[in-house]
């Protein structure tokens, strides 16, 4: 076990290399993959099936005379018609809620959420990272599994997740949730915080997969398998 | 990192780009359905169907869900114009 800078306990242990010990490190539990695969599926079929939904009608404003905001090609979309996409898109989304409560309670339950939540001391970790990524900037010391970019983007992830399922609610129930509508401004306002979420969750994909891209091997597979092979701050 | 960070992110906007534009080309041939609210043709019956000039639906011309004056077109010719078929009358249409 070894505290790392947030406070929060991380099994570490060491493993034998071509003779080597390399230290390695439990980053995600079994709960956290299991939710972040899971979520992952959910996340592609509802974002296929929520724009075959919303070619059915693609306008935030008035129903008449309909000004058609956006022209998706359907060939991008799942479920066939606006009946089959809304059957795939009401099965995925208790998939989606499910695993994402799950996850949610997990973290706070165990103290995880330390290692991932933005707090406002991290703001000033975000720019130093951009930096590094984009500027040709020098890499900063990491004393944690994430640093205050991920932390950001991990937690706007969690941020679109709820208002995505709190817009979707009133959609799917627009009678029994009415007073959840008027938080959102009514109906017509839900379709497009509903939308808006789902566009969060379309510019943190790529941004997600691009880091994938960077990060390597290691890195991705302890997605698949929680162990994270020489971390940099075991270093420290 | 920079010059790699910058890599994967153009990687990642072609390969979106290419996507989008796959899926365009893909859906140019589809028909334009009238109504984006019902069910295609699963399948195109041989025969004619009844349509209205202003209707999104073709029917068995006996069917008692048609409104106003209607015309005789072969199934096909009904389909490539965008009409769907009636949930009512056209079960074989949509394979139910």
């Amino acid at each position: 076990m070894k505290t790392i800078a947030s406070g929060l306990k991380l099994d570490t242990r060491k493993i034998d290399v071509n003779g080597e010990a390399v230290p390695v490190a439990c980053e995600h539990p079994w709960v956290v993959r299991f939710c972040h695969w899971l979520n992952a599926i959910s996340l592609f079929v509802l974002i296929g099936t929520g724009l075959r939904i919303f070619i059915a009608f693609p306008s935030f404003g008035p129903k008449i005379p309909q000004h058609d905001f956006l022209t998706v090609p359907k060939a991008i979309t799942i479920g066939g018609w606006l009946g089959g996409a809304l059957q795939w898109h009401f099965t995925f989304m208790w998939i989606f809620v499910g695993t994402g409560l799950s996850y949610v309670v997990y973290q706070v339950v165990t103290g995880n959420f330390r290692e991932v939540l933005f707090l406002p001391r991290d703001a000033k970790g975000v720019w130093p990272m951009v930096r590094y990524y984009f500027l040709f900037g020098r890499k900063p010391d990491l004393a944690e599994p994430y640093n205050a970019l991920q932390k950001l983007a991990y937690s706007a992830a969690v941020f679109f997740g709820v208002l995505s399922a709190l817009t979707g609610l009133v959609l799917y129930k627009p009678v029994q949730f009415w007073w959840l509508a008027f938080v959102f401004g009514g109906f017509r306002l839900t379709r497009l915080w509903h939308f808006l979420a789902m566009c969060g969750f379309m510019s943190f994909i790529p941004g997600h997969l691009v880091m994938v891209l960077l990060h390597g091997w290691n890195n991705f597979f302890s997605m698949f398998s929680g162990w994270k092979k020489d971390p940099e701050y075991l270093k420290r | 990192m920079a010059l790699r960070t910058w890599l994967a992110v153009i990687t990642m906007l072609v390969a979106l780009a290419a996507g989008y534009a796959i899926g365009r080309s893909q859906s140019r041939g589809t028909v334009m359905l009238r109504s984006e609210h019902s069910q295609p043709a699963v399948k195109t019956p041989p025969g004619f169907v009844a349509v209205t000039p202003g209707g999104k639906t073709f029917h068995d011309p006996n069917c008692k869900y048609i409104h106003g004056p209607i015309e005789m077109i072969p199934t096909k010719e009904a389909v490539d114009e965008g009409y769907t078929p009636c949930v009512r009358c056209m079960h074989v249409a949509l394979d139910k």
